[in-house]
């Protein structure tokens, strides 16, 4: 079920009213696996059984490490669990792309092979749910948490529904807590999850949808457009998939709010980030954490010499570009942020008080925001090999973008989406105008709630309208429902 | 318990949503005032030209724009001896709602031509808005959305239709879209309901031709051939007769195409035995009959090609014709 829909407002009023018309915290956590698997279903109810196996594979590999005093017994359930995730993540997302590494080798050595032909679905959100389950055996063997011993608390955690299938990834120790403890509704809450959901909409049907279809025509045939509108286009791609990915966790956070669960912030106005290792502090923060607490620490982190640190930087990240998609062009993503990340974690360095907001100098300020500025620009140079359909494709449009300066005559507006090349500029000014003025609050619509009703419920309406107003005539799914 | 905060708060928010729909209702005579000009308002006409003709005896096409441009009804009537009705309008109103509509307006001792654009067979349909500006139009066309899948009406109806009619109240807001033209109006057909305001006018050039040599989408065209057929069956139980006539297509799409058209026309003949009129050698059309897409034909172009269509029915002039075209099937 996608957030943006009719669908999804019905589904929420039905599972809002029956969650808080049930007085018992046991009760609403079977809503919550109810609710969970009939989101899932919704999308397709052929993959709700693996929905269900894996978190209970999951659970009974905690109750055992937890419960078990053998710590072969501990070893083997976690390894079991590790094994079960990846071995999945594996079929499911990375078997054409290991097939076809197995042939292109082969064939590099003169030995023709074909590809085993499979035609495999990918389960919607299977890289978020097994992430946030293995999270949670992973902290259950390392004592950081209990074992929970409820299977309906654990399922409520793993399936619950605004947050499983693109994120935040939450760890078991707070949104496992969340599900254990009785729930209160709190009204200012809940009146602030809605306006929190409506600027999550805002992002993704006023401006990742329609950025989508300027950013599509350049990208499926670079040729044809000057470097200026290739770089315009990944400019527009930059904004696109942090207004998507953000706008989704706004709405997923602000559902949350209603049902008296905080869910984690996932993004922090990563564009205003003053370097690289500021920007991963800030994108996707549940993912970074995740691999930073589960990969990269236990790889030895930068406990280690420079040399082993760069290694786990570079390990991290290709894992964390692999991670994306199963593809040559989201690991040299992945690489290429991981070069850019890496002095800064060799080399740190103390962080500016322009870049948190303290007093500031002339100097200071542009000096930060010259850093903003090149860290952005070098973040662009990445998206172009995350969007494009091949690295080669990246490499075409990176080289026209510097040899070619002009626009070209060919526009990137089709008439797909509502607005030209221009609005859709100002329009992305606008959205970083208003998140730079309310970067201290978890969204901009937080200013509203000091406003007296009438109006509040006017400025309301007018983006209601406007949201209503800009839905291009194709809408495009979430982005990160792919992963 | 009415005044707990939950109770409260789910009553403001169903008031905020109330207060949505009731602005969108508002918003709807305007909306409708404002499509009552536009190209796709012209399905009124047709409509009402083929109600008007209920109890006689009567033909009427049903298809996208390619429909429009690509009959002479007039001939069609003088051969057959029947009222002839062109509902052909836009390809964007999807096959589903094209087929319904025809389905809804079929009737015993009608002849249906149906004759829906061949890109229908291998792309997944979608709403779009032309449909919410033919349904704004023409508010009656709500049953016809019987087809359409269910979970794609429910996910993104509401929000399409409120959308739709927030534009079609505010044009002056509508930057960044290319206006229809004079030629898009509801006055460009004659009275049988071809496309005629491009008659006279200067051909663009050059078209835009597509390709795509991807396979084709075997569940797709399973999908679109399994509700052809069902439309079919449910014309022919109201005692209709239906024949399905293969567009025309600029021929150096249906290259460009590689054997996708090939593979459509063998399978509705497959399907349709004895009910398809055309082949796969007589869709190809050249690039001089085109007007402004590869689907959109000249108005001399469509005559000749009628001509052909009606040769190939076995329609050769008159009721007599007619009559000679069923005995011989």
């Amino acid at each position: 079920m996608n957030f943006c829909t009719a669908t999804y407002f019905v589904f929420l009023a039905v599972v809002f009213s029956a969650y808080w018309a049930l007085r018992d915290r046991r009760a609403q956590n079977w809503l919550i696996v109810a609710a969970g698997f009939f989101f899932y279903g919704w999308w397709d109810w052929r993959f709700c059984s693996l929905l269900l196996l894996s978190p209970l594979i999951d659970w009974i590999n905690g109750r055992l490490i937890g419960e078990s005093k053998s710590p072969l017994v501990r070893r083997l359930a976690l390894l079991a669990s590790i094994g079960y995730g990846i071995g999945l993540l594996s079929f499911f997302k990375y078997f054409g792309f290991f097939n076809q590494a197995v042939v292109d080798a082969l064939a590099a050595v003169g030995v023709t092979a074909r590809p085993i032909h499979l035609d495999v679905i990918l389960p919607l959100g299977i890289s978020f749910y097994l992430f946030q389950s293995l999270g949670y055996v992973i902290d259950v063997y390392r004592g950081s948490i209990p074992a929970c011993r409820s299977f309906r608390d654990y399922l409520a955690f793993v399936v619950f529904f605004p947050q499983m299938v693109a994120g935040p990834i939450e760890r078991a120790g707070h949104l496992l807590g969340e599900i254990q403890r009785d729930r209160r509704f709190d009204a200012a809450a809940a009146a602030d999850g809605c306006r929190q959901i409506l600027w999550g909409m805002c992002k993704k049907m006023v401006v990742a949808d329609n950025l989508a279809a300027l950013v599509e025509p350049a990208y499926a045939d670079p040729a044809a457009f000057g470097g200026a509108r290739l770089a315009l286009a990944t400019v527009f791609f930059a904004f696109q998939i942090y207004c998507d990915f953000s706008g989704y966790s706004d709405i997923a956070v602000g559902t949350g709010r209603l049902f008296g669960i905080d869910l984690m912030r996932n993004f922090n106005h990563p564009y205003f980030a003053s370097d690289p290792a500021d920007f991963w502090r800030r994108w996707h923060i549940s993912l970074s954490q995740w691999f930073r607490d589960y990969l990269f620490i236990p790889l030895g982190g930068s406990r280690g010499s420079r040399g082993e640190t760069a290694r786990n930087v570079l390990v991290t990240f290709v894992i964390s570009g692999l991670w994306h998609g199963a593809g040559y062009n989201y690991l040299i993503w992945g690489l290429l942020n991981g070069l850019l990340v890496m002095p800064f974690i060799l080399w740190p360095r103390k962080r500016s008080d322009g870049g948190s907001g303290g007093q500031a100098g002339w100097s200071l300020a542009v000096r930060g925001l010259a850093g903003t500025a090149a860290t952005f620009a070098a973040i662009c140079v990445t998206w172009v090999f995350f969007r494009a359909r091949t690295p080669a494709d990246a490499w075409s449009i990176l080289t026209r973008i510097i040899t070619d300066p002009g626009l070209g005559t060919q526009s990137l507006f089709t008439g797909n989406g509502r607005f030209g090349e221009t609005r859709m500029i100002l329009i992305v000014l606008a959205l970083v105008g208003i998140e730079w003025c309310t970067r201290h609050r978890d969204h901009p619509l937080g200013v509203l709630a000091a406003v007296p009703r009438p109006v509040r419920w006017l400025v309301y309406t007018g983006i209601f309208w406007a949201i209503m107003y800009s839905i291009p005539s194709a809408t495009s799914p979430f982005i990160y429902f792919q992963f | 318990m009415l005044r707990s905060p939950v109770v409260v708060f789910a009553a403001r928010a169903a008031l905020f949503l109330a207060l949505q729909c009731g602005i969108c209702a508002a918003l709807v005579p305007l909306a409708y005032r404002r499509e009552q000009r536009d190209y796709l308002a012209a399905t009124i006409d047709k409509h009402a030209r083929l109600d008007a003709q209920r109890g006689a005896r009567r033909l009427f096409i049903a298809g996208g724009s390619t429909a429009a441009f690509g009959f002479d009804s007039a001939a069609i009537e003088a051969a057959t001896g029947r009222a002839v009705t062109n509902l052909g309008l836009h390809a964007a109103l999807g096959l589903p709602f094209i087929l319904a509509e025809a389905e809804s307006a079929a009737g015993p001792g009608d002849v249906v031509w149906l004759s829906p654009e061949f890109h229908f067979y291998w792309r997944e349909p979608a709403l779009s808005e032309e449909m919410w500006a033919y349904l704004c139009a023409r508010p009656a066309g709500f049953a016809d959305l019987r087809y359409e899948p269910v979970k794609t009406l429910l996910d993104h109806g509401p929000f399409q239709f409120a959308g739709h009619v927030a534009r079609a109240v505010v044009p002056w807001l509508r930057f960044g879209t290319k206006p229809a033209g004079k030629l898009f109006a509801r006055a460009s057909f004659e009275e049988h309901g071809d496309m005629v305001a491009h008659v006279g006018e200067q051909p663009t050039r050059p078209l835009k031709l597509e390709t795509d040599v991807a396979p084709i989408d075997e569940n797709r065209l399973r999908a679109s051939l399994r509700l052809l057929t069902w439309v079919v069956r449910s014309c022919e139980e109201k005692g209709a007769e239906v024949r399905i006539v293969l567009p025309a297509l600029h021929e150096e799409v249906v290259r460009g195409f590689g054997g996708r058209v090939e593979r459509v026309v063998a399978e509705l003949e497959r399907a349709f035995p004895g009910q398809v009129i055309g082949d796969a050698g007589s869709v190809a059309e050249p690039d001089d009959h085109f007007f402004d897409t590869p689907l959109h034909l000249t108005r001399e172009a469509a005559k000749a090609r009628t001509q052909r269509v009606l040769a190939a029915a076995g329609i050769v002039g008159g009721e007599a014709g007619a009559e000679a075209a069923r005995s011989g099937r």
